[in-house]
């Protein structure tokens, strides 16, 4: 529930905020209220779906991820703190983390890989433990800022306690690593496989055993053809 | 052999290729010149079972009835003979085995007869390979969709590396197998558009569908059972049809859009016989504007299985300085992954 007055507040606001860039779904900006910076996260219906599933999509997003931050700001594990949101406009508005994203950190070497992996997996061990799945914890997800580590981006994540959907957490870690920071994977992995365990506790070598599971039973296979629907396709 | 070493020298010339594709259903025989016109010779043949289940082993029967015929045909196309080719590339894998083998069998008696280098092709890179050539896209995030594939990747250090894919059915699979269990097919594809897209038109989007994007993966399983499910009970086909479609292009086209956000590539490409669909290509594009990525869909005839593609990233791999493999080392992979192959020519687009 938003009074009119917050409505045209924010408005205001908004008028007078600079992009600062785009995200996977989203156009963020920057705003000052007084000195203080807060970021502007919208969330566009995409242009490449019907319009109601691409509202719905908007909504649904922007309520889970603004009721989940919540719960991550009351638990007290790092990551913006979320002020206000507007669900039908696809608007958040959070806490300004002014740093880079841990994916630019790495590029440009400005983090050490062993520390930045063990870091996040800290992270992501503290949201499971709360009983949260991230559902895209990417490098692009994660900001440094003097060294402190900050979790983003909860438009995927889900309520949940399940081995399945945690090892799920894992496994996209553990292959956007692969793809995208291919030299220093080896080591980004198994520190955040470290720093997973250490946080979540005895829990997690079940987690992670069900993580390789998944790709050796080949759910996770890149090619998989079956014989009878490759007629048009081939 | 005086003729070996100078049709193989090079520097001089024109490098030309004469490859061999056998993966799945389509036998094909592609030769391809690396200066234009590039493409010299495509030859396919499809296998097309009179009804119902498919076995591997009928394919690799049919493919060794008309094999010889379609290298033959191929060569008579391109006006050249054998002694006029460089080499002889194959696409190893992935696949099914037996048709597989007939493809390895053909080009590893074509090689040892004819002394010319074999080059083994991964039959996804060589997807990739042909799109990039029509699309001149340098470092595209890549989209590959067919029968059994649907895969997000894009290069990093040496290797196109995988970024998303399917949990559990492929596109093309979906759509097919609701085709078919709904009635629609066989044919699968009636004057170029497929039976879900015909039904589609006029369809209306419902709400109740699920909608599956984990990361950059999805998920189609729940969406099939939903699907048929809702016809069992009755809901107009049209929508059904419509719903489903909405959301499988929608859903493969936002991993895509996750991967160019992540990596701020600028450039997006579809390949695979799925890539082959209007619907499809014209939200990669609203996708890409949106990004400001470049994307140039892929003329139809190439989206799905060919031997052109085939030759294509042979020369590829034989330019990059890939010798070739002994013909008793010509050993077909079933599960070769894409993300396997050192693709020692990128950045080089085929052609190049
Ligand atoms: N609170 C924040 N402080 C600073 N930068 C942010 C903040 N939230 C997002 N960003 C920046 O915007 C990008 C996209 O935000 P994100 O929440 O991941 O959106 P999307 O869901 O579109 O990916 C991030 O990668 C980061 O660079
Ligand atoms: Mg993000």
């Amino acid at each position: 529930m938003v009074s009119e007055d917050l409505r045209r507040i924010i408005s205001r606001i908004t008028s007078r905020a600079r992009i600062l860039g785009v995200g996977a779904e989203s156009v963020l900006l920057v705003a000052k209220i007084n000195n203080y910076k807060i970021i502007l996260k919208f969330r566009k219906m995409k242009p490449y779906m019907d319009p109601e599933l691409a509202k719905s999509l908007t909504i649904l997003r922007t309520i889970k991820e603004s009721k989940i931050i919540a719960i991550i700001n009351k638990n007290r594990i790092p990551s913006p703190r979320i002020l206000f949101s507007l669900p039908k406009t696809g608007l958040i508005g959070m806490e300004y983390i002014e740093g880079t994203t841990l994916k630019e950190a790495l590029e440009r070497e400005l983090v050490d890989p062993r520390t930045a992996g063990r870091v996040a997996g800290e992270i992501i061990g503290r949201v499971h433990s709360i009983g949260i799945v991230h559902g895209d914890p990417t490098t692009s997800n994660y900001i440094v800022k003097n060294n402190n580590y900050y979790l983003i981006d909860y438009g995927l994540s889900e309520f949940s306690d399940r081995l399945e959907d945690r090892a799920v957490d894992i496994h996209l870690f553990r292959r956007a690593t692969l793809a995208t920071h291919a030299k220093y994977a080896g080591i980004l992995i198994e520190s955040f496989l470290d720093g997973y365990r250490a946080a979540l506790g005895e829990p997690a070598d079940k987690v992670i055993e069900r993580a390789s599971k998944l790709e050796l039973m080949g759910r996770y296979v890149a090619e998989r053809r079956t014989v009878w629907s490759k007629q048009n396709y081939s | 052999m005086a003729t070996a070493a100078t049709r193989n020298s090079s520097g001089r010339g024109s490098v030309i290729a004469l490859g061999i594709e056998s993966t799945a259903h389509t036998f094909g025989v592609g030769i391809v010149s690396d200066r234009k016109p590039y493409i010299l010779a495509d030859i396919r043949y499809k296998y097309m079972p009179s009804r119902g289940g498919i076995l591997p082993r009928e394919v690799a029967q049919y493919f060794s009835t008309i094999a010889g015929r379609a290298v033959r045909e191929a060569l008579d196309e391109a006006g050249l003979g054998i002694q006029d080719l460089s080499l002889i590339a194959v696409a190893l894998g992935p696949g099914m085995g037996p048709a597989l083998r007939i493809g390895a069998t053909v080009a590893r008696a074509l090689s040892a007869a004819y002394d010319l280098p074999l080059i083994p092709v991964n039959h996804g890179i060589a997807h990739i390979e042909i799109a990039r050539f029509f699309s001149k896209a340098r470092d595209p995030v890549i989209l590959y969709v067919s029968g059994g594939t649907t895969v997000i990747a894009t290069y990093s250090y040496g290797r196109y590396r995988i970024f998303g894919e399917t949990l559990d059915i492929a596109l093309g699979n979906l759509l097919d197998t609701f085709a078919r269990e709904a009635g629609l097919a066989p044919p699968y594809i009636v004057k170029g558009e497929h039976v879900v897209d015909l039904c589609a038109k006029g369809g209306r989007f419902l709400r109740d569908f699920p909608y599956t994007v984990k990361g950059q993966d999805v998920s189609y399983s729940g969406l099939l059972t939903k699907a048929l499910r809702s016809l069992a009970r009755g809901v107009d086909i049209r929508d059904v049809c419509y719903t489903l479609r909405e959301i499988a292009f929608s859903s493969a086209i936002e991993v895509t859009e996750r991967c160019l956000a992540h990596t701020r590539k600028h450039e997006v490409i579809l390949t695979g016989g799925v890539a082959a669909n209007p619907v499809l290509n014209d939200k990669a594009l609203r996708m890409s504007k949106l990004h400001q990525a470049g994307f140039q869909p892929i003329p139809r005839k190439y989206a799905g299985d060919n031997g052109v593609m085939i030759a294509m990233a042979g020369i590829l791999a034989f330019k990059s300085g890939l010798v070739g493999v002994k013909p008793e080392d010509a050993i077909i992979n079933q599960r070769w992954r894409l993300d396997r192959v050192d693709v020692a020519w990128f950045p080089k687009i085929f052609g190049e």
